[in-house]
């Protein structure tokens, strides 16, 4: 069900921190293509750039140099607006640490992304109730993140990313706070959204799950050096 | 609109959530809303609000000016009245009127009634309608057909039961029948408060007597003709004043009419200070709004996760601004609601502080326009204070906010220069204030120190009126007089008892321009004009103003039947108009006369200066009369304290005349106090609200002091661990601390300059740039920074460093 356009695309795409005096190159020369409905997972050493890689791709951050083109769209040229407009409604995050918003129901947690992007309230009720119904959190709708395992709310960070219906999942270590069993269903819980069509961007330091994808991008200080296509033979 | 309705949803919760925050936030506005409030409904009462009359913006007030004999405004006269209303090119109608007290009796006790004579046309100029009855006639407002009266809504209700059923009954005014034909509203308090009846001008022959067209005693009102502005009116009364000048006597100096709006009229000389106080008082706001934003910078750092992690959920920064921003426009609004108890309560403290005449009659309280005024100043600080946390918030790196670890890592140094710029700020407004009130203070206590000339311990004055129409010649006021005198004087424990018609700090003053023999100013010289006091002999010794040359009159010099100058005639005059016109020499057997004709008065002794008006004005020269008049004022020195004699000071009066009533009973001391209430007040006011904002700039610098301390804990720690002793840590924290009381403190001297020359003309006897308040404000300052920042000082030397670093 990929089609072979060009959903991604970096050219030479540099990040560069300046801390005082002191620069670190944290991504050189990144070339880089992924088509949609791609599944891909990043990996790496610690330090090597991934996380920085994935908050680029996400529109979290800015390159310093090169050219990075989203959908046909060199996204230097994108406004500040328009870059928010694209993380809500094409973009869905998961984070290692969760990230909820710990003052947020579960219920108003996940309906975050539709009330950003003025979603009526009927609508936005019934997306957010599938949504925790695909992860399997329907019944914790009031409950606030501290009243949750884990497991449970990493649930609820994937249901928050996939509410609206995003053409590209980014996921940074997704599993890495998680025991092998609720890390093994949030995996499938992507696996799922991949066959529905949506574009994956994975990090991972865990090898069993990166075979889950397509194709793993190997980066070493900040460089991309080696790239691996999964035959699809299934996990 | 939803979306707003989930904002206030998540920011009570999020308010809810922290209550220690919300409950020092929400007081602290409470308390700067609600003082200014407060002030702003007197403001709104006494200054913004229109008076109870028709287009107020049209009616002026005439006065004559001579500025060369220092009456720089007075009354006019009949004739006057008459020849300026004439002009009907400017005014649509005129109207005269003028303070006259009347003595009620035929009611149980003799009472001393506050009324006014008023043209008829005064009402339907001010477009007053009675509440009952009517308004005087054109045909009343002539001599011998004015016995009729109107009475103020209070009184007739008092003494009838109601407006209504005053209207037909006769009244008993200085022994004459008057007819009450109507009644008119309690608004009429506003303008003219504590009048409790009005009664037609009919002008006399006598007033209208050529010789008296300078007997200036009588306020012009007039409405102007439609399209005559302020500017027209004064340029066609400046040609009929040059006109005069052509005709009069040179000796006054160049003759002015002035045109003053009336509203300028009744407000004029409280305006300032009331612009100081809300001009203070907002001060105090403002330090309230940068300790609030301080506190949201603090929880804006603390939050800076869940702004990120919106942010990255495609919160647009705008979305995230409002969001915030809802937060702290909830914040005001709260503190709005609350600072309106306050603003009550407030209110009726001040109606209580304030001097008598100044806040009692107006309207003073929480109508519209001030609840427009405190929802406005609510959402305008909600914006102030929370508008610049929200932005720092709102310009996030997302990326690293996002990233777990970004907890306890010190934040961005623009922050920290936010922070401490408010602080500064705060310091610095509060350096303004506390040498404002400063000022006044010292201004106060030098005030109080002025020796006034006489001695007001142990003396009772009260005020005896004699009509007219009952003592028709000096002889029997004289009579009345030394009747009452020897009755007062044979009370055991009375040392002394005079009369007097204008002691010190009584109402009213009389200034007259007089002729000294053999001496004739030059075209550039003043005419010789003083204070005039007509006395009986006793009244030195009563007031114990000292003699300092020749003698005061005798009993055998009073001058019972033939006005105050006469052959053979003798004054007291004071210090300061010997030092006028006699300088070194000796005024002793020098005279003086009303005109360069004679007859002549001599000068007998001279007396220490007095300050009769207002003990910030030193006295400009006084002649004493051995004279009486028929408005007096009874002086009582006693050997203790005089209050326990008003009842047998009473007695005494009736005794005498059993129609005549005594009233303003005060002892002297009461006038000196009254005198400078306002001052009081004012400098009261002030110190309170640099009190106020003297503590939140300290509670400001506590909590960035402590929180600069919480945020390099584990850096003290690490320190500590590496050998650090105390002392260094203390002096590390200290070190901020006072830098930044320092840049306060220079800032806020430099403003207080130029605040203090905006005071300047509310001063008294200290300099703007008071060298005692320009140092112990700051060293004040200083010194309570250093305290203030001590207790987180303090702390951060009792960080343990095991603690410290197992946060990490
Ligand atoms: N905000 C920043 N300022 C300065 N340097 C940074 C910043 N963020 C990341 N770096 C540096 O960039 C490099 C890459 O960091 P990044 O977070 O992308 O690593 P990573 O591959 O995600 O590592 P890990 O597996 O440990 O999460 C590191 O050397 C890091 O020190
Ligand atoms: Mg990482």
């Amino acid at each position: 069900m990929t089609d072979n356009s060009t959903l991604i695309k970096m050219e030479g795409v540099k990040k560069v921190f300046y801390t005082d005096e002191v620069e670190t190159h944290a991504l050189s020369e990144i070339h880089l293509e992924i088509k949609k409905g791609q599944y891909i997972s990043i990996a790496g050493p610690s330090g090597c750039g991934k996380s920085t890689l994935l908050s680029i791709l996400g529109l979290l951050d800015s390159p310093t140099g090169g050219e990075y083109t989203l959908n046909g769209q060199p996204v230097a040229n994108l406004s500040i607006s328009e870059r928010t407009r694209i993380r809500n409604r094409e973009i869905g995050f998961i984070f290692q640490a969760f990230n909820l918003i710990g003052d947020l129901t579960v219920y108003e947690n996940v309906e975050l992304p539709l009330t950003y992007r003025g979603t009526s309230a009927a609508e936005r009720k019934q997306k957010v109730q599938h949504a925790l119904e695909r992860v399997g959190m329907a019944h914790r709708l009031r409950h606030y993140p501290s009243q949750l395992s884990g497991g449970q709310q990493q649930r609820v960070a994937v249901a928050r990313a996939l509410v609206g219906d995003p053409l590209i999942l980014m996921a940074d270590e997704p599993t890495g706070n998680l025991d092998s069993k609720n890390g093994e269903a949030v995996m499938e819980l992507l696996r799922d959204l991949h066959r529905n069509g949506a574009t994956v961007c994975m990090v991972t330091h865990d090898q069993r799950y990166a075979n889950f994808a397509e194709r793993t991008i190997h980066l070493f200080d900040g460089r991309i050096v080696e790239e691996t296509q999964e035959a699809r033979v299934g996990a | 609109m939803e979306t707003f309705w989930q904002d206030v949803r998540f920011a009570a919760r999020m308010l809810a959530k922290s209550p220690g925050f919300t409950a020092v936030a929400v007081l602290t506005l409470a308390l700067g809303i609600g003082a200014n409030t407060a002030i702003f409904s007197v403001v709104d009462a006494i200054l913004l609000r229109r008076l109870p009359v028709d287009a107020p913006e049209h009616l002026v007030v005439i006065h004559n000016q001579l500025p060369k004999v220092n009456l720089p405004r007075t009354e006019i006269s009949a004739l006057q009245f008459r020849d300026y209303a004439d002009r009907t090119d400017v005014f649509e109608s005129a109207a005269a009127i003028t303070f006259r007290n009347y003595n009620l009796t035929g009611t149980d006790q003799p009472q001393r009634l506050l009324g006014m004579r008023v043209s008829a046309s005064l009402f339907p100029l001010l477009g007053v309608h009675p509440v009952a009855g009517r308004v005087f006639t054109a045909a009343e407002d002539a001599y011998g057909a004015q016995h009729v009266v109107v009475l103020s809504q209070n009184v007739a209700e008092r003494m009838y039961g109601s407006a209504q059923g005053s209207i037909g009954k006769r009244l008993q005014l200085d022994g004459e029948s008057y007819e009450i034909v109507g009644v008119l509203p309690r608004a009429l308090e506003v303008i003219y408060a504590d009048v409790e009846f009005w009664t037609p001008m009919a002008f006399t022959p006598r007033e209208l007597n050529e010789e008296r067209r300078w007997s200036l005693t009588f306020e012009m009102l007039g409405r102007l003709r439609r399209g005559v502005g302020l500017a027209a009116a004064r340029a066609t009364m400046a040609t009929m004043a040059a006109r005069m000048n052509g005709s009069m006597d040179s000796s006054m100096g160049a003759f002015g009419i002035e045109v003053r709006p009336f509203v300028e009229e009744h407000v004029g000389d409280v305006r300032q200070p009331l612009y100081i106080l809300l001009g203070a008082v907002s001060l105090v706001l403002l330090i309230a709004c940068a300790n609030i934003a301080n506190l949201l910078l603090a929880r804006g750092s603390a939050r800076s996760r869940e702004l990120a992690i919106r942010g990255a959920m495609g919160a647009a920064r705008s979305r995230i601004v409002t969001q915030l921003l809802t937060e702290s426009l909830l914040l005001a609004v709260l503190g709005g609601a609350l600072g309106l108890l306050i603003a009550e309560w407030g209110c009726q403290l001040l109606i209580r502080m304030a001097p008598a005449n100044l806040l009692r009659t107006a309207a003073i309280g929480l109508d519209p326009a001030v609840l427009l005024f405190t929802l406005a100043v609510s959402v305008v600080v909600g914006v102030l204070f929370g508008l610049a946390p929200a932005l720092e918030a709102a310009r996030k790196d997302l990326a690293g906010a996002l990233k777990e670890g970004g907890r306890g890592t010190p934040e961005a140094s623009g922050r920290q220069g936010l922070r401490r710029a408010l602080v500064i700020s705060e310091i610095a407004l509060a350096i303004v204030l506390l040498i404002c009130s400063g000022l006044l203070l010292r201004s106060f206590e030098k005030l109080l120190e002025v020796k006034p000339g006489f001695d007001p311990t142990n003396v009772l004055t009260a005020q005896v009126s004699l009509p007219r129409t009952k003592y028709t010649d000096e002889a029997k006021i004289a009579s009345f007089s030394d009747a009452l005198l020897a009755r007062v004087s044979s009370l055991p424990g009375v040392l002394h008892a005079a009369m007097a018609d204008q002691p010190p700090l009584t109402p009213g003053t009389d200034n007259s321009v007089f002729s000294i023999r053999d001496y004739h100013p030059g075209p550039k010289d003043p005419q010789p004009h003083a204070d005039t006091i007509y006395t009986t002999p006793d009244y030195f010794a009563a007031m114990r103003i000292p003699l300092l040359q020749g003698r005061t009159y005798l009993e055998s010099e009073m001058r019972p039947n033939r006005g105050p100058i006469g052959e053979g005639s003798v004054v007291v005059i004071d210090e300061a108009l010997a030092k006028i016109f006699w300088g070194r020499e000796s005024a002793l057997g020098k005279q003086l006369g009303w005109g360069d004709k004679g007859p002549w008065a001599t000068i007998v002794g001279v007396v220490g200066t007095v300050r009769s008006d207002d003990l910030a004005e030193e006295s400009k020269g006084t002649i004493y009369f051995p004279y009486h008049a028929p408005g007096m004022t009874l002086v009582v020195r006693t050997g203790s304290d005089p209050r326990p004699f008003v009842a047998a000071i009473r007695q005494q009066v009736q005794g005498v005349d059993s129609d005549q009533p005594v009233y303003d009973v005060k002892t002297m001391a009461e006038r000196v106090a009254a005198s400078v209430e306002r001052r009081r007040f004012s400098a009261t006011l002030l110190g309170l609200f640099a009190a106020l904002a003297f503590a939140l700039a300290l509670i400001g610098l506590h909590g960035v002091i402590s929180y600069l301390v919480a945020q390099r804990t584990h850096e003290i720690g690490v320190r500590m661990a590496l050998g650090a002793r105390p002392v260094g840590v203390l002096r590390l924290v200290l070190s901020q601390a006072l830098g930044m009381a320092a840049a306060g403190v220079v800032i806020g001297l430099i403003a207080g300059f130029f605040a203090a020359r905006l005071l300047a003309n509310q001063l008294y006897g200290v300099q703007p740039v008071d060298p005692a308040t320009f140092l112990v404000v700051p060293t004040l300052l200083t010194a309570a920074s250093l305290a203030a920042s001590s207790i987180p000082a303090w702390r951060a030397t009792r960080v343990d460093p095991l603690v410290a670093l197992r946060y990490e």
